[in-house]
């Protein structure tokens, strides 16, 4: 059932694509008529079945592709799984919604959005390195057009520098993967015959490394995270939604499956100076968001320093950092998107600046009361609020940072204080200004839409949901960590 | 071995060479009899069916109707391998008569001349293919060589062009003076000129420095065959000059036979001499030379396509970039790596025709043009831009489309060569990383084709692409697709055929 989230998501694509241009309307409804049904299977199968207690792998499909290479067309589940093709649905109804205003070539965008959820949810569902790979390429090309064509800011140069980093990324991954296929002489590329062999050390001294910084440079790891605050600022609203809140937690995501699945060993080894520069990514994010002019500049930044907390909680490779790790992908792809569709589509395209400075002549607060609101509460869920899904997540993260490395978790704490400083610096710039910046007459602005307060209160929803009641994901999550795959990598840790 | 009664064995043998040379010969006759074939303007239909129809035959013949074996001390050879790989080469013989039936304003003479030196050309490869023998592997190739001569002359509209046309036939003299001369060095040292007695005489011995001075004096000059660097100076002018379908020849036929004589001459002439990719001097063997030749090719390739704004001389670099991938494949002479090497350059060929075919329905048929003709086209046409879309990624290297899984092949094959492992793993990366710089040289010609307003005054050289110049679009861009979603079947035939051809 899961493996129709890929299939309906590039058939939607299709449909877009041969649709008549001057239809728009009709391209959004496939789009959306998609992006529901597909969030509908995730959920069906979150509420009306079992986590496995072993946290096993369902085989969805499992049919041979290429036999002279053993790759298989090998699709499954499990609740880390589950939890982020649930967060891809969820966004990808929110960025549809988020879009319900592009006319421009509106059959070509959809199309293109669609080919990006696709192969989206292509990558958490496959369980064969090969096709896993495929998927994560194919969802970076669409993202050039997206943001190339429908962009804003510096949009050709943000594209590119966006598809080259994720292009190199992906290069190193794949460099990963050979290296494991061929080093272990397996005749297949499934998971889990690969981790089967045991790589030894000195392999995995040199192929850990490589490979998760080929994954995490999508998920935005400090030095090398340039790329995201170019690109979702360049990006259309819709598009740096689904980019801050499920690409790149394609990165994060990777890196779990793929390394530290497969080289616990050199995780073990590497996991320290790694684990280091997340934490600083989690501080310099903050630092950098906190001065920022742009408004789109300061959820950008935040991204990577929350983006910090999800590879410190993998690298603590703690129970509590793993699974914080993973409520943080879906936390954050939620708060992101929210925040990204208050400033991009609710405030530019009626105000069409998004310097803080300039906003504060807008008099948003009585403009766009429920942007207002909606950002208040994305703020506060941002800043990790209790009651918000961000809480719970980072709470876990830290918890389990402290268990690993109790100096890193300091910092990480530190990025919270200074996520509560730019947040504010942002909210009380942009809707509660100083009362005599505010002009007597300010130009009036149209209407929140009705398209836009559906995704707002979706997201709102997805994460009070999550930060209330967290067991819902965490009792799909947490079997999942006891799994054979994943106990090398815990154990070893524990064993130090 | 076949025994000197039996000519009619030999006949056999080279039965769809002999095909595609009558068929040649019949259309030059037919237009010895109609004067005003010669007439500019005349459609170049009739040659075109004939030689598309003889192509097809001898791809029948070739597959289904021929008997294996070998000749006249080893000087001709049929076995499955060779088979689908001629098979492989007529196929794009068919596309590259097609193509130029569909641009058929572009020559507006002498069409039957045109595809009898185009069949030529195809005899010679084919030939290639199937040689075992030094002797034999030279004929072939100036057999080749001298068709694509006359034919990157063809277009005699503008100095330049037979300024490039001349330079490509120097520097063609060039390599097969060098192929003659490592030639004669090879019989000298060994004292046979087959490649399996070759190989035979060399048993046991140490690797003659002479012997391998002479294979790679004879690497040198395939190189320039196969637009290797750093011999690869030719390959843009020659891919700007010529007319779309010699470009077309050039870039694919000519390879997959080019390839597939190296890896033979190297594999079943000279195991012994392979040596490892750690070491790189004159008794070392020629593997770190193969190896040296494709890290030029990708470096060279990748960053001087960068700095083109021409888009034919674009492809001219990235075509020297492909090669240098391509060459990764000789790595090993397993059924993997030949078969990987075979699919690439299949997988390639299509691509780059049908991106040819799109240029030339686009106006773009010569160098004289940058990417104009190009800008805004999903406006114009939507249709020929997604087409653009899908064969330049697949050119790229992006997945589902063929490029991606034909490059990755030629990696799982370089890595899979036992005990050079970290040599050869340093060479994907660094192939892995000249993709992603050639990423931004294909982005550039899609972000015109896709992210730009149509210009205002859409220059009048601009034509909407024909039925004929669509259809067979179409039919590279769906291969290039299908090829990439469902390989199994392709890839397995070849890794067999390659696997029951020991020879």
């Amino acid at each position: 059932m899961l493996s129709w989230t890929v299939y309906l998501s590039f058939l939607a694509s299709i449909g877009c694509f041969i649709s008549p241009a001057s239809r728009p309307e009709r391209c959004r409804w496939i789009a959306l008529t998609s992006a529901i049904l597909t969030t509908m299977m995730a959920l069906r199968v979150m509420l009306f079945q079992n986590p496995p207690e072993d946290g096993a792998i369902e085989i969805i499909t499992h049919q041979a592709w290429i036999p002279t290479l053993g790759i298989h067309f090998l699709l499954g589940f499990d609740g880390i799984s589950l939890v982020m093709v649930l967060l891809t649905g969820i966004a990808s109804i929110a960025a549809i919604l988020f879009s319900w205003d592009i006319e421009t070539r509106a059959n070509e965008f959809f199309g293109f959005l669609m080919a990006l959820i696709g192969g989206v949810y292509g990558v958490f569902i496959s369980f064969d390195l090969f096709l896993l790979f495929v998927f994560y390429e194919i969802a970076i090309i669409p993202k050039y057009f997206l943001i190339a064509i429908w962009g804003s800011t510096n949009k050709s140069y943000g594209a590119m520098k966006l598809v080259l980093y994720s292009f190199v990324g992906s290069a190193l991954a794949l460099v990963g993967i050979l290296a494991a296929f061929v080093v272990s002489g397996a005749e297949s590329f499934a998971l889990q015959e690969l981790i089967q062999f045991p790589y030894e050390e000195g392999f995995q001294r040199w192929a850990f490394p490589v490979t998760f910084l080929g994954f995490v440079i999508l998920a935005g790891l400090w030095p090398f995270h340039t790329w995201a605050p170019t690109g979702h600022v360049a990006a259309p609203t819709g598009t740096s939604m689904l980019l801050a809140g499920v690409v790149m937690k394609l990165g994060a995501y990777g890196a779990l499956r793929v390394p530290l699945t497969l080289f616990p060993m050199g995780a073990s080894i590497w996991r320290e100076e790694l684990a280091l520069l997340a934490a600083l990514g989690i501080v310099a994010g903050a630092l950098v968001a906190l001065v920022q002019q742009d408004f789109k500049f300061v959820i950008g930044y935040s991204s990577v320093s929350h983006m910090g907390f999800v590879m410190l909680g993998l690298l603590a490779t703690t129970e509590a950092g793993l699974s914080g790790a993973v409520l943080q992908m879906f936390s954050h792809g939620i708060i992101a998107g929210l925040l990204f569709a208050v400033v991009g589509r609710m405030i530019y395209t009626r105000t069409h600046t998004r310097d803080l400075q300039a906003l504060s002549q807008f008099d948003l607060r009585r403009q766009l009361p429920f942007a207002g609101t909606v950002f208040l509460l994305a703020g506060l869920a941002s800043m990790g609020l209790p009651g918000f899904s961000g809480f719970v997540a980072e709470l876990h993260v830290i918890a389990g940072a402290w268990q690993s490395y109790a100096w890193l978790s300091l910092l990480a704490g530190l990025g919270v204080v200074l996520g509560v400083a730019y947040t504010m610096r942002a909210l009380l710039a942009s809707f509660w200004p100083a009362p005599h910046s505010v002009p007597a007459h300010v130009q009036s602005l149209p209407p929140i839409t009705l398209p836009e307060k559906c995704g707002a209160i979706l997201l709102l929803a997805a994460t009070l949901l999550v930060g209330l009641y967290p067991r819902l994901l965490l009792d799909w999550v947490i079997p999942c960590l006891h799994a054979p795959m994943l106990q090398p990598l815990i154990e070893r840790v524990s064993t130090i | 071995m076949l025994s000197d009664a039996t000519h009619t064995d030999l006949f056999r043998l080279i039965a769809p060479e002999c095909i595609i040379v009558v068929t040649a010969l019949a259309i030059l006759g037919l237009s010895m009899g109609r004067r005003n074939d010669h007439a500019p303007g005349k459609s170049p239909l009739t040659s075109s069916l004939m030689a598309i129809a003889g192509l097809a035959l001898a791809i029948w013949v070739n597959l289904f109707h021929q008997s294996q074996g070998h000749a006249l001390d080893w000087t001709f050879v049929v076995n499955p391998a060779t088979q689908m790989v001629k098979a492989g080469l007529m196929l794009t013989g068919i596309l590259l008569v097609w193509l130029h039936l569909a641009c058929s304003q572009e020559v507006r003479e002498h069409h039957a001349e045109f595809h009898a030196l185009m069949l030529f050309a195809l005899t010679g490869m084919a030939l290639l293919i199937g040689s075992n023998h030094l002797l034999m592997i030279f004929v072939a190739l100036e057999i080749t060589a001298l068709s694509l001569y006359v034919l990157a002359a063809f277009d005699k509209r503008e100095s330049w062009k037979a300024r490039n046309a001349l330079k490509y036939f120097l520097i063609g003299g060039l390599s097969a003076a060098f192929v003659l001369y490592g030639f004669s060095l090879i019989y000298g040292v060994s004292g046979s000129m087959s490649l399996p007695l070759i190989s035979q005489s060399q048993q046991g011995l140490p690797i003659d420095p002479l012997l391998l001075l002479g294979v790679i004096m004879a690497l040198v000059g395939f190189g320039f065959k196969i637009a290797a660097a750093p011999f690869h100076w030719w390959v843009a002018d020659v891919y700007a000059s010529t007319l779309t379908p010699v470009t077309g020849l050039i870039a694919s036929a000519s390879k997959i036979a080019g390839f597939y004589v190296i890896g033979r001459f190297l594999w079943h002439g000279f195991p012994q001499a392979a040596g490892k990719l750690s070491g790189f001097s004159w008794s070392q063997g020629w593997l770190p030379w193969i190896a040296a030749f494709s890290l030029l090719s990708m470096v060279i390739g990748n960053l001087a396509a960068l700095r083109q704004q021409r888009i034919r001389r674009l492809i001219g670099f990235s075509a020297v970039a492909h090669t240098g991938y391509a060459l990764l494949g000789l790595a090993s002479p397993g059924p993997q790596a030949m078969a990987s090497i075979a699919f690439y350059l299949l997988s390639y060929g299509v691509s780059v025709i049908g991106f040819l075919a799109l240029l030339r329905a686009t106006g773009q048929q010569d160098d004289r043009i940058e990417k104009g003709p190009l800008t805004g086209l999903w406006s114009r046409s939507p249709w020929l831009a997604a087409c653009l879309m899908l064969l330049i990624l697949s050119l790229a290297g992006i997945p589902p489309l063929v490029g991606f899984l034909a490059k990755f092949n030629l990696f799982v094959a370089a890595l899979n060569t036992p005990g050079n492992f970290m040599g050869w793993i340093a060479l994907v990366v660094l192939a892995l990383g000249t993709s992603a710089v050639s990423l931004y040289y294909y982005l550039g010609i899609l972000k015109e084709a896709f992210c730009r307003e149509p210009a205002n005054e859409i220059p009048s050289h601009t034509s909407e692409a024909t039925h004929s110049e669509m259809t067979l679009i179409l039919t590279c861009t769906l291969i290039t697709l299908i090829l990439g979603i469902l390989p199994g079947w392709l890839l397995s035939t070849l890794v067999a055929s390659f696997q029951q051809s020991p020879t």
